[in-house]
């Protein structure tokens, strides 16, 4: 398994376990001991650095394939975040303009969505291209 | 000037021209009928619409035996699109992060706000990808066409 196929499964791993965890305290408790949870999805930005680390040791391990797989994930993550991102504000638009106005707290809940789902749509995208085993390849 | 750059040259001019003239218009007309009825000024921005002509005003040039799009303009049109996409999340951080500031955790804001955020988004995704696409190619007419 490549270091991009590791970096994938990390993101889904730790998007997966936080939103499991959030949810299960949510719905348990209360949504105040829940939502500070979601602070675990920041792991994300360590597994990048985790798994970059072996690229500097030399010898070819990011080649065009890679570089056309990568920039391919990218693309279907831009394209999936932005009609989530329309829809995410038309539908509280629609719900909220006749009793008035948004919670404030709306704002971050769509910011964060649309983050969240833009790295599993890349991280999916990798796996698709790459296949969801190794098959060999290291780096 | 390649027709890339031509179609974005187009935009920003577009984007600029919207943007400017519905903000102009609405601190006219807000001087001169007050400011509820003042934000039809935003209607402006239907402006933007124009942008999609670019494609048909700036056609490929027929009958020529050569490449048009070839995978240099692919990746400058990647890199472009990258540089919106993060254009805008900026904005979208900045904007809400504003938002927050200002009415604190447990205020509220008047739901059109969410329209404002996805036009501003839009606007800026535009912008960024404009430039960054002129800024790849170069400002001016390096004889390609």
């Amino acid at each position: 398994m490549n270091s991009a196929q590791k970096f994938a499964w990390s993101n889904l791993i730790i998007i997966g376990l936080t939103l499991t965890l959030s949810g299960t305290m949510i719905l348990l408790f209360a949504p105040q001991h829940g939502i500070p949870l979601m602070g675990l999805l920041g792991l994300v930005g360590i597994s990048s650095a985790v798994f970059r680390k072996k690229r500097r040791q030399g010898g070819t391990n990011f080649d065009e394939r890679d570089r056309l797989i990568y920039e391919r994930s990218l693309t279907a993550a831009h394209s999936v975040f932005w009609p989530f991102f329309v829809a995410a504000c038309m539908l509280p638009w629609l719900v909220f303009r006749s009793s008035g106005p948004v919670p404030v707290y709306v704002l971050p809940m769509i910011l964060g969505g649309g983050g969240v789902v833009a790295i599993v749509v890349q991280s999916l995208a990798i796996l698709i291209q790459y296949g969801w085993r190794g098959k060999g390849e290291k780096s | 000037m390649n027709r890339a750059q031509k179609i974005e040259c187009f935009n920003l001019f577009v984007t600029a021209l919207s943007t400017g003239g519905s903000l102009g218009a609405v601190i006219l007309l807000a001087r001169l009928v007050g400011m509820p009825k003042a934000w039809a000024g935003m209607a402006l921005m239907g402006l933007m619409g124009l942008m999609a002509l670019g494609p048909f005003i700036f056609r490929n040039e027929k009958g020529r035996d050569r490449v048009a799009f070839d995978e240099r303009d692919m990746l400058i049109h990647k890199r472009a699109a990258s540089a919106g996409f993060i254009a805008t999340y900026v904005f979208f951080l900045t904007f809400c992060s504003g938002l927050l500031n200002s009415v604190g955790l447990n205020g509220q804001v008047p739901s059109y706000m969410l329209l404002i955020l996805l036009a501003g988004g839009f606007v800026v995704l535009m912008l960024a990808k404009a430039l960054a696409l002129i800024i790849q190619y170069g400002w001016r007419n390096k004889g390609e066409q």
